[in-house]
């Protein structure tokens, strides 16, 4: 007979899947915009992290899941010709996926540029925006200079002005 | 002045201004938006069992051989993955600017198009023959591997058979840990043919030893190793594929140089299954000496060369396809599927044929390989690309003299940066628009009706970092090269058609539906917001009963697939909607492409439920659809538009509502349609 994984690191998991689960899951849809796939970037992102973590390899974990959200979602949409080839069948709720507000966001003219950003700028505008980070630790959750930071920052807000002025 | 005072134009005090009221903006936005998204309750236990399968790797399988042991005699390998190897990485990734590990950055690493290569070793391999990882000791040989259905080199579950100096051994890998980790099981009797299938999610493994069906369940919670005699098996089955049918999950095996048999399990948990009775013998003939499953569950059987003279020939269901040289003189073939590519290998010379099981057919692709034998598990990601502007490389047709045949099929290349042009006589010509090094990747195609392989135009989905574009393709006598506007997309764009004129593109994304005047300088349409968001499938002029409407546009959406009626403008916007067609309404559409055809015969077909398809040649009425189905099923009729081609004297035809045409014998149908 084979156990299940020793209780007190269940009890572990929970704790942790209890504080950081809504953040990351927001933190994957913003930038990847699908609900569904945002789930799916956080389970991987804990299926790689916690065997790291019960060996000792991780010093903050909040941190580690988070930089692991974002090279997952950046990974997924590189991947998404062909994921989209099993959308219809793994989207929506059939698999259990709640629906996000879609009416509201698609009227969010904001949220509606923000998408049509390149994934670099998407990334630095949802890290310092809604994670409310700064420069150093935006580079290095993204594995940039603080340089690279900076432009993007500046090329992204100056193409939602653009984007936003068009949409009037 | 900062960058973005210059980028905007702004005196310092209203630049610094207008920053300060984008970032209250945008806070407010993805505030909001972050605040839209529910956490699933079934999040929680979807990371749990994932977990547990990754805890489970190290020290599981020695559990299961304790327990097995206790049943069975079975030795544990001692040592093998006791702590999670981290699997030697040939090529090491590019280090990023700051040269610091990056958490998940594993998955980052350029991966081009890969395979999994069987030879001494178990090792991923790209297309062109780079080793990305070893996986497997030294001193093992490794004689089959098979994966889980879904499997990439990033994620999912391997398993494999091997020879090491301690006995037969069945192991796996699980890629979910951003590296490899695994585990393995010492066997008192080999599989048979070495044979093993994984479950199509990952959740099991599965091989026959003599006639004793084995499962190991991959999972902590669930009891180990379990063992089932099977009755009036035939000698020597060898297991090959695991197919998760919805009302009939089933082990395929084969008896080499004896046909395909399917092994019925119970439906249900797969921790709970077992089979149901005997191998069903599958009505391939005996000699098929391997088989698989296509994702879209079609049976392919290899039939190999008999003797000098005779041929090897790849069956998927019906279509044969005759192998080409040097497979094609082969005696023995391993076949082995995985998501949407295959491979047919013969293991004395390592030959290879890479094969792409599509809904418009099997295509072939000679692999250049070292002599092993090969299994295709997964595509990967291209890699990105330098620049944007696509790179249209040379058309290779396959025989310069049939340049002038008309396009009639379209297939987007398993790379996703080149696609192919089918022309009548098997002419081809494959066209690659992005290099091998970039991963930008296309997605949704159309061609231009009319077109032909030296002179025609293809309208491509392009993506490359988040951006998603609609570009055009000209085909030339001289070769392929990019024409016309980019029209920047909102979002995914989920199809693209062209006008049956050829004059203006209809393409959907997160807008709606648009349409683009084709050519220089050529203007994208307004979006036509009243469309209902769904995918353009098709876009047909037809002769309808209403005169007032001049076209037909498919759109599929979650509900199905609806017909929207059209009305041709002078401006660029070329679509407005009359109107969704009543279920019952009749509509006929002209069949653009039979010129050739000695009467035009017409397709009339009925949206809704009861689908009818019946069309005329020479004032005779005939045909039907096969099956029932909803409006969905009209995309085949719809491709008729350009993409059906009618062909002399018709006299009836069934169709099925996938896309496929069984045709009747003596009924000279050929049915192409666009994806």
């Amino acid at each position: 007979m084979l156990h299940v994984v020793a209780d007190v690191d269940e009890r572990g998991f929970a704790a942790v899947y209890a504080d950081q689960v809504d953040g990351l899951v927001r933190l994957a849809y913003l930038l990847t915009s699908d609900a569904g796939r945002a789930e799916d970037v956080v389970a991987d992102a804990f299926a790689k992290v916690w065997p790291r973590w019960q060996r000792g390899e991780v010093d903050d974990l909040g941190a580690y899941l988070r930089t692991t959200v974002v090279n997952t979602a950046r990974s997924r949409l590189r991947r998404r010709y062909l994921e989209r080839r099993h959308a219809a069948t793994l989207d929506g709720d059939g698999r259990g996926v709640l629906q996000h507000d879609e009416a509201a966001a698609e009227h969010d003219a904001t949220w509606q540029a923000v998408q049509q950003l390149p994934q670099r700028q998407r990334e630095v505008v949802v890290l310092r925006f809604w994670e409310d980070l700064d420069v150093a630790t935006t580079a290095e959750v993204l594995g940039v200079s603080q340089g690279t930071v900076k432009s993007q920052t500046s090329k992204a807000m100056a193409r939602l002005e653009q984007l936003l002025e068009g949409a009037r | 002045m900062s960058d973005h005072e210059h980028d905007t134009g702004h005196e310092p005090h209203e630049a610094h201004e207008a920053h300060e009221a984008m970032e209250r903006r945008l806070r407010a936005s993805l505030g909001q938006r972050a605040q839209d998204v529910e956490v699933t309750p079934a999040l929680y236990e979807r990371i749990r069992r994932r977990r547990r399968r990754a805890a489970w790797q190290p020290w599981a399988l020695g559990l299961a051989g304790v327990a097995a042991a206790a049943v069975a005699g079975f030795a544990v390998l001692p040592g093998l993955f006791e702590t999670p190897p981290a699997p030697p990485i040939v090529d090491e990734p590019e280090p990023t600017e700051t040269e610091e590990p990056v958490p998940g950055d594993e998955a980052l690493a350029p991966l081009p198009m890969a395979v999994a290569l069987v030879t001494d070793d178990l090792v991923l391999r790209s297309a062109e023959g780079e080793v990305l990882r070893s996986l497997a000791e030294p001193e093992w040989q490794v004689r089959s591997v098979a994966a889980e259905r879904d499997w990439t080199p990033e994620t999912g579950v391997v398993a494999f058979v091997a020879d090491t100096p301690d006995g037969t051994v069945v192991g796996t890998l699980d890629q979910t840990d951003g590296g490899s980790t695994g585990a393995s099981l010492v066997l008192p009797a080999e599989p048979n043919g070495a044979g093993v299938a994984v479950h199509p999610a990952g959740d099991a493994i599965a091989w026959v030893a003599g006639d004793q069906l084995f499962l190991l369940p991959l999972a902590s919670e669930v009891d180990g190793l379990r063992q089932f005699p099977l009755q009036d098996a035939p000698d020597g089955l060898v297991v090959q594929q695991w197919v998760d049918q919805v009302d009939a999950p089933t082990l395929l095996a084969t008896v080499p140089g004896g046909g395909a048999w399917s092994l019925p399990m119970d439906v249900g948990d797969v921790f709970d299954t077992q089979p149901t009775g005997p191998p069903l013998e599958l009505p391939v003939g005996a000699g098929v000496v391997d088989a698989a499953y296509t994702p879209d569950l079609r049976l392919v059987t290899v039939t190999p060369a008999a003797g000098e003279g005779s041929a090897a020939v790849l069956t998927v269901d019906d279509d044969p396809v005759t192998l080409p040289a040097p497979l094609d003189a082969a005696t023995e073939l391993v076949l082995s599927t995985t998501g949407p590519l295959g491979a047919l290998v013969d293991p004395t010379t390592g030959d290879a044929l890479l094969l792409t099981f599509g809904a418009d057919g099997t295509s072939t692709q000679p692999l250049d390989t070292p002599a092993s034998a090969v299994a295709p598990l997964a595509l990967g990601p291209d890699p990105q690309p330098e620049d944007d502007a696509p790179d249209v490389g040379e058309p290779v047709p396959s025989d310069p003299a049939e340049l002038g045949l008309p396009v009639d099929g379209l297939l987007l290349g398993t790379d996703g940066r080149t696609f192919t042009l089918l022309a009548p006589n098997d002419a081809t010509s494959t066209i690659e628009v992005y290099p091998a090094e970039s991963e930008a990747v296309l997605g949704e195609l159309a061609v231009r009706p009319g077109s032909t392989l030296e002179d025609g135009l293809v309208a491509v989905e392009s993506a490359s970092e988040g951006e998603v574009s609609v570009r055009f393709v000209a085909l030339t006598p001289e070769g392929a090269a990019p024409v016309g506007d980019v029209v920047v997309a909102s979002g995914e764009v989920t199809g693209i058609a062209w006008a049956p004129d050829g004059t203006h593109v209809a393409f959907s994304d997160d807008q709606g539906l648009r349409t683009v005047a084709v050519g220089p300088g050529g203007t994208a349409g307004e979006p036509l917001t009243w469309v209902p968001q769904g995918a353009v499938e098709d876009w047909v002029w037809a002769e309808g009963l209403d005169a007032a409407t001049s076209g037909y546009v498919t759109l599929r959406t979650d509900a199905g697939s609806t017909l929207h009626a059209v009305e041709r403008l002078e401006d660029a916007a070329t679509l407005q909607v009359a109107g969704q067609l009543d279920a019952s309404a009749q509509v006929v559409l002209d069949t653009h492409a039979n010129d050739g055809a000695a009467v035009g015969p017409t397709i009339s077909v009925t949206p809704g439920a009861p689908v009818a398809l019946s069309w005329s040649a020479d004032g005779d009425a005939g045909g039907g659809l096969a099956d029932p189905g909803e409006v969905g099923a009209l995309r085949g009729v719809a491709a008729s538009g350009g993409q059906v081609v009618v062909v002399g004297e018709v006299a009836s035809v069934e169709v099925t509502l996938e896309g496929r045409v069984r045709a009747l014998p003596a009924v000279p149908v050929a049915w192409d349609v666009l994806d």
